[in-house]
């Protein structure tokens, strides 16, 4: 009897001594698309400000859009890796007919999500260009990458 | 003679009624003054009075000449000023537009892809050489994180 209540107290005791099981890392990996639609206007430069403003985000890459005149990655600060905004930047010389027009996805900002909270992004156009170096007006957008 | 006395001696005082009426008479009757003479005073007053304002207005005019002087010294030297003191540009502000930004590095590269003559100031980097690496130059300063102004 005393042998049996032994094993029924280590029984009900084993999960208290067990090792703890590791929580599980909330660390998740977003991409962010950014937008520019020009209108009718071809887009031939363009520089915005990508933050997120709940700190719960870092970036960790950037990378260029779909159009040719955009694929390559803009300009952005180094020190922006590991940070949570970014100015982005790019260019193209080439003539207005391969230029986009339009919305245009023009780069991706890849960030590490730290926590269950949801980011929360800002995006500050600062200036866009034609193919003259004239100033034209734009809208930036940005939007989650679902497909990831 | 005290005051009482000299106060009822006031009240006894009436002029003649003679008088008065005479007194009347005058000013109902119209002096009359040659219209020569008339015009001979009026011509003199004209002239004295026009002497005084002279007088006056040149005193004034003296006193202003070197005040109205100086500020106009000042407004020739602030217009002088303005018209040779340029702005200043930062040396990455290709557009000089009064900020560096991407449209600055574009306005160089078109510049250089359609091989205008480049001034030695768009050597940025001051290689010697006007090329894409000025413009890389430019652009990686239109991106850079400041501390201090949040941009």
């Amino acid at each position: 009897m005393k042998f049996l209540l032994t094993i029924l107290i280590c029984a009900l005791a084993a999960p208290l001594f067990a090792q703890q099981p590791a929580e599980e890392s909330p660390v998740r990996f977003r991409a962010v698309d950014i937008y520019v639609d020009s209108s009718n206007t071809p887009l031939a430069a363009y520089q915005l400000q990508f933050s997120v403003t709940n700190a719960v985000a870092k970036i960790v890459g950037i990378e260029g859009g779909t159009h040719p005149a955009f694929r390559q990655p803009p300009y952005f600060d180094p020190k922006a890796i590991q940070q949570e905004r970014v100015i982005i930047a790019a260019f193209n010389t080439d003539k207005p007919e391969n230029l986009p027009t339009g919305r245009t996805r023009v780069a991706t900002i890849h960030l590490e999500i730290i926590g269950a909270e949801r980011p929360a992004y800002e995006l500050k156009l600062q200036t866009a260009g034609d193919s003259a170096g004239n100033k034209i007006p734009v809208t930036a957008t940005c939007e989650e990458n679902r497909s990831e | 003679m005290d005051n009482t006395d000299q106060h009822e001696s006031d009240h006894s005082l009436e002029a003649p009624p003679r008088l008065v009426s005479t007194l009347k008479e005058i000013s109902r009757h119209e002096v009359f003054i040659p219209r020569h003479i008339s015009r001979a005073i009026l011509k003199t007053a004209q002239e004295h009075l026009a002497t005084r304002a002279e007088r006056r207005f040149g005193s004034i005019r003296e006193w202003m000449l070197w005040p109205a002087l100086a500020a106009a010294c000042v407004f020739v030297a602030c217009i002088a000023w303005l018209l040779t003191t340029r702005p200043h540009y930062a040396r990455e502000d290709f557009n000089h537009d009064g900020k560096v930004d991407i449209l600055d590095a574009f306005a160089l590269a078109r510049q250089i892809k359609s091989s205008a003559p480049l001034s030695t100031t768009s050597d940025i980097n001051g290689d010697g050489v006007v090329d894409g690496r000025d413009v890389a130059l430019i652009a990686t300063h239109a991106v850079q994180l400041k501390r201090d102004n949040g941009s």
